[in-house]
């Protein structure tokens, strides 16, 4: 079985600099990597190789622009996952792909997909924009069953018994491949590629690939912008029981306990 | 079979040329850098002699990012609210260059990536891997062990490659000055303006007096493109014995620097955009450190080739000179297919031939800053002077002679003395 893992380039929001006094980020200046939920699918991937065999294969569409920087860093966010054993990895980057949104991105996903794999990997959602969107709309692309937030997967056959994680309760689906799934975090734990690891994942096959399309996005980001937090500032005072039986007053009429 | 020719730990300008130097030769390197990218956590005043660099990649300023050239050189003392600045304008017929570490560092490590080494950044190395008492290669994070015919330990001021080789003793918080700087965002039209630069021209201002509060050090300021960098280099051991906890009087000196009105009008209403602090490796100690043993080469700050000059500190030019050095002993050795210690002491033979003169030389140029008074006495006097002779309030006024006399007395000071210091100050710079 042949599985792909969507990875995505995604900013780095740790180290994400704002302006508090404007709100503006400075998206140029974060560097990428590939997203924490991403590790998790690739993981599943690795996983799921080494027990039925097959290739799994790294697909990342790269929407932060196509400077040499974030060339380089979508080439080393791909090294790592290589590196936890995937085998090969796809790179699609250029020209038009920074506009691209989920509908573009599923679609030009879908034809890079074909009927290459019987199964799809992601993320539930992306570190930066976490919109979700992707796996369920490249699923409807494909015309695949689409299952969302795996905790745990098994594959027999070409049927995979997925466990999915809801807020009350857990639901097990049994789903006939192809198909894509998206894992939560709880799914496994990645493995942190050795050193070795890393160096010997530089010389696995990296076939990068052009972006193009001729679909329109249907969505444009007209701004990024932080979101402005307005504090009440009140000042309770007083001595200290009278000042905490304020305080208690305060927060129920503010419908916080 | 090792994994390889040489494994570099450390991806600053020493690590990045040893690195560069040795893939280009055709030997298989591997570059282990504990940063999340080389140049990421890296940090220093802001200025880069180019005497060294320029050897391994000539007129590198027109591709490096290299923020603006020094054309100006500022001496200041401060005193109270007021100060004297000495301005220097010029164009040496040597080069220096402000910069950021950031971008610099991953410039550099570019270089070496181009040339073919792997650089790896991210991964620790937990010190040297040892049998029968020679180094073998290193030992990475998660106990992972690589082999290597040679390790160059370019891991900077704090070295444990070289402490767990046994090259140097174990250190105390004598043997370092410690540095803390804030780069402040400013348009490059109001630097120019603000400092009087042309396009692309920079300047290096350096500060001594009361801020640092009797305390060898002193403050200083580097013109970026879009920013300046500003901070404040103090002695450890002297800073501990006279204000007890170091991170808090350190940034009170640089609060006390940056608020001066002097230094204020430089980088109002600037934007603070990086804060950082970090160790320098102080001179006596450093003599000990040992530079090869069986398998392993210092380089850099590593090897303690840096020199504290009090306010400013230099070691950029020197960690790429000994980098250079040690290339082309480890190439030797390599190329021998002996890399004994005996084989690799060539490394500190070339040296010893070059730039150890320049260093030593630096180094007792160093020691005559040493005197206290530079950094208390002498600002204030030369403040107070100053303000006598422009002094002007409808009162007869004592005389130069006299004035200076009450002054040297209040401070214990002579006049022959001071004027040593001075002398003595102005030749080491
Ligand atoms: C406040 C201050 C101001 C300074 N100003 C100047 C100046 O204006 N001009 C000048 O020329 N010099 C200046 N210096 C000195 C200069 O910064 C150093 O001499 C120079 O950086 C030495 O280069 P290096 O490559 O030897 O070490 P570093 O630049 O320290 O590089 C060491 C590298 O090794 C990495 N590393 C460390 N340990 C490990 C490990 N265990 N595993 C993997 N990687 C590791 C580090 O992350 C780092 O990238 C200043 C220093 C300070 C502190």
């Amino acid at each position: 079985m042949d599985i792909a893992v969507l990875i995505k380039q995604s900013l780095d929001v740790q180290e994400l600099r704002v302006d508090q006094d404007t709100g503006k980020i400075y998206v140029e200046d974060a560097p990428t990597k590939a997203g924490d939920i991403d590790l998790n699918a690739a993981e599943e991937a690795v996983r799921l190789k080494e027990r039925l065999g097959g290739k799994a294969v790294a697909l990342m569409l790269s929407t932060w622009g196509s400077s040499g920087r974030r060339q380089k860093e979508a080439r080393e966010a791909l090294t790592r996952v290589l590196a936890m054993g995937l085998d090969e990895a796809v790179l699609i980057m250029g020209e038009g792909a920074e506009r691209a949104d989920t509908y573009v991105v599923a679609k030009a996903l879908a034809r890079e997909i074909g009927n290459r794999f019987q199964l799809v990997l992601a993320g539930e959602g992306s570190e930066d924009n976490f919109s979700g969107l992707l796996p369920a709309r490249l699923a409807a692309e494909l015309g695949w069953p689409y299952v969302a937030y795996a905790t745990s997967l098994e594959v027999e056959g070409d049927v995979a018994t997925v466990t999915r994680s809801l807020e009350d309760f857990e639901e097990v689906v049994k789903v006939k491949l192809p198909a894509v799934i998206s894992v939560t975090q709880e799914i496994n734990k990645p493995r942190v590629p050795k050193l070795m690891e890393i160096v010997k994942a530089r010389k696995k096959p990296m076939d990068a690939k052009n972006f193009s399309s001729s679909e329109e996005p249907k969505v444009r980001i007209r701004e990024l912008r932080v979101p402005k937090v307005e504090r009440k500032r009140v000042i309770i005072e007083g001595d200290k029981d009278e000042a905490a039986e304020k305080l208690i007053q305060a927060l129920k009429e503010e419908g916080v306990i | 079979m090792a994994d390889f020719d040489v494994i570099v730990v450390g991806a600053g300008p020493a690590g990045s040329v040893v690195s560069y130097l040795l893939a280009k030769k055709g030997h298989s390197v591997l570059t282990v850098e504990r940063g999340k990218r080389p140049g990421a956590k890296n940090m220093f005043g802001g200025r880069l002699y180019s005497w060294s660099l320029e050897k391994v990649f000539p007129e590198f300023w027109k591709e490096a990012p290299v923020e603006r050239e020094v054309t100006r050189e500022v001496l200041g003392f401060l005193h109270g609210d007021r100060g004297i600045e000495i301005r220097l304008s010029t164009r040496p017929e040597s080069r220096s260059f402000t910069l950021l570490r950031a971008k610099f560092d991953q410039w550099l490590a570019e270089r070496a990536e181009d040339a073919g080494a792997e650089v790896v950044p991210g991964f620790k190395v937990e010190g040297p891997l040892i049998r029968d008492g020679r180094v073998v290669g290193v030992v990475a994070e998660g106990e992972e062990e690589m082999e290597s015919e040679v390790v160059v330990a370019a891991d900077g001021a704090l070295s444990f490659m070289a402490e767990r080789a046994g090259l140097r003793p174990k250190l105390s918080k004598d043997d370092f000055a410690v540095g803390a700087k804030e780069v402040i965002e400013l348009p490059k039209e109001v630097i120019e303006d603000r400092f009087g630069l042309a396009d692309g021209e920079g300047a290096a201002q350096l500060y001594v007096g009361d801020l640092t509060e009797g305390v060898v050090g002193g403050g200083f300021l580097y013109t970026n493109r879009e920013s300046v960098s500003l901070g404040v280099v103090m002695r450890i051991g002297s800073l501990a014995s006279k204000a007890g906890e170091i991170s808090t009087s350190m940034w009170e000196a640089t609060e006390r620097f940056k608020s001066h009105p002097m230094i204020r009008r430089y980088v109002e209403g600037g934007k603070l955009v990086e804060y950082s602090a970090h160790m320098i490796p102080e001179t006596q100690f450093m003599r000990g450190v040992r530079l090869y043993t069986d398998g392993m080469v210092v380089v850099g700050d590593a090897a303690g080739f840096c020199v504290n000059y009090g306010v400013t500190v230099r070691g950029m030019d020197f960690a790429i000179e000994s980098a250079i050095a040690a290339a082309e002993a480890v190439h030797g050795a390599l190329e021998r297919g002996d890399t004994s210690a005996n084989s690799l002491g060539e490394y500190e033979r070339i040296l010893s031939s070059g730039m150890l003169r320049e260093l030593e030389a630096a180094r007792r140029a160093v020691g005559l800053m040493e005197d206290e008074r530079l950094y208390t006495s002498i600002p204030r006097m030369a403040v107070r002077t100053l303000e006598h002779l422009f002094l002007v309030n409808g009162r007869p006024k004592e005389s130069l002679y006299s004035f200076l006399r009450r002054e040297m007395s209040e401070e214990g000071i002579s006049l022959i003395s001071a004027l040593m210091l001075g002398w003595r100050a102005l030749r080491s710079l």
